[in-house]
């Protein structure tokens, strides 16, 4: 499952901040849907960004679809943005970027501090071609700083993919860079759908001789409902339980349990 | 489907359901037997009896005896002196519960309401005996009659 923090279907581009003018909205091509973003090729080195929707470290593997209709000179290329640190356009933009040229068919992971780029990494990828979506994709990134990066052609197969370690930027929002007087196309900016367990879990109800009662906090957790685990002694993880209810929601009384009996419950959340 | 971790652990105990006491009564060997009713569902575990002497501490007389065990004698009184005290405690390996109460005092009055004495020599002795139960538990007690010359 993956949550799609953008895929243009608005129309629009009025949640994003910075080189604005320079974006556009444009019904074909597109990778998903009725719409993509099309930079406009009309000035040099443009970004537009959100932190209104955020990736985090472990929230992986994230990406976009991006294509390019031209190859052009001189070194044309374009890019998503990660770790957006605050909603700017390129000037004062902290984060990350995984890059591609165009030209040379390089896989580049740039940080960007304040508007200054850093090449991290770059790579040859092949079978590069215009006219034909490719995902660009980190599927690594800890909370250490381990980043991986890929371009994946449309079959998933994987034509590039560089790593690195820099721990500089943490969550954050997103974004899109374009360096050319080329157009280029984004689409389908995604991440894998997180849930939350949910907090503050606990047993309100231990009076009856056959059951237990447990309720939970359900904010921030995402879920649409509960998985209920029990045992009859401590455990860890799901294999030491056996998963005894799905409810949409709390309170859950479990009925039917042995007398003078002590159980362990745990509650994880799923969509 | 996407499951989050799991949240942290918590756990609780079920009530463990007190037995319920029956009437004690005397066996075939006087020994004073303590019934009761066990009201749980577990399996593990076991029962004990305590007694307590004329409104003193409770003592364990038993333990460790099964959770399927529904009754003790707990051995004979002498009668007419002390007023026992019984309980039952229901253990298992996360519970404890604790019966009610129920006293046991033993004791029979033997009067002998009527005699042809005396009696000759190869005569027959008749005599007329009333035993009266005057304990909270029913029960068997063997009664001596003592001859004694003069």
């Amino acid at each position: 499952m993956v949550t799609v923090l953008d895929s243009f279907e608005d129309g629009d581009i009025s949640e994003y901040s910075g080189d604005t003018g320079a974006f556009d909205v444009v019904s074909s091509p597109t990778y998903d849907g009725g719409n993509a973003l099309e930079s406009l090729g009309n000035s040099f080195n443009n970004d537009i960004t959100r932190t209104d929707v955020t990736i985090a470290p472990s929230e992986t593997p994230f990406g976009a679809w991006v294509q390019y209709d031209t190859v052009g000179t001189p070194s044309p290329r374009f890019g998503i943005d990660f770790a957006v640190q605050s909603a700017t356009g390129n000037a004062g933009l902290s984060g990350y970027r995984i890059v591609l040229v165009t030209e040379f068919e390089l896989l580049e992971l740039y940080r960007v501090d304040d508007g200054s780029d850093t090449v991290l990494a770059s790579a040859d990828y092949s079978n590069g071609s215009t006219g034909t979506w490719f995902n660009v994709v980190c599927t690594e990134w800890t909370s250490s700083g381990d980043v991986t990066v890929e371009i994946r052609d449309t079959g998933g197969s994987t034509l590039a993919s560089v790593s690195v370690t820099d721990s500089t930027y943490g969550s954050g929002g997103i974004g899109f860079n374009a360096v050319s007087d080329e157009t280029f196309n984004y689409d389908y900016y995604y991440k894998p759908t997180t849930i939350a367990p949910p907090s503050n879990v606990q047993i309100t109800d231990a009076t009856t001789e056959d059951g237990l009662t447990l309720d939970w906090d359900t904010s921030g957790t995402g879920a649409s409902g509960y998985y209920v685990y029990r045992a009859e002694s401590s455990g860890s993880t799901t294999s030491d339980y056996t998963q005894v209810a799905d409810v949409t929601s709390p309170p859950y009384t479990d009925t039917g349990l042995e007398d003078g009996e002590q159980f362990y419950y745990r509650v994880s959340s799923h969509d | 489907m996407v499951e989050s971790d799991l949240s942290s652990e918590v756990n609780a105990t079920t009530v463990l359901p007190a037995p319920t006491l029956g009437t004690p009564f005397a066996d075939t060997n006087s020994e004073i037997v303590v019934p009761w009713t066990k009201e749980d569902d577990s399996s593990d575990g076991s029962h004990g009896v305590e007694r307590a002497t004329n409104g003193g501490s409770f003592q364990s007389v038993a333990s460790g005896l099964s959770a399927s065990t529904e009754e003790y004698a707990t051995g004979t009184a002498v009668p007419g002196t002390d007023t026992y005290t019984y309980r039952v405690i229901r253990s298992t390996d996360h519970a404890t519960a604790t019966s009610g109460t129920v006293d046991v005092f033993v004791d029979y009055a033997v009067t002998i309401t009527g005699t042809n004495s005396p009696v000759d020599a190869g005569e027959t002795l008749d005599v007329d005996v009333e035993v009266t139960n005057n304990g909270t538990i029913e029960g068997d007690q063997t009664v001596d009659l003592t001859v004694e010359e003069q």
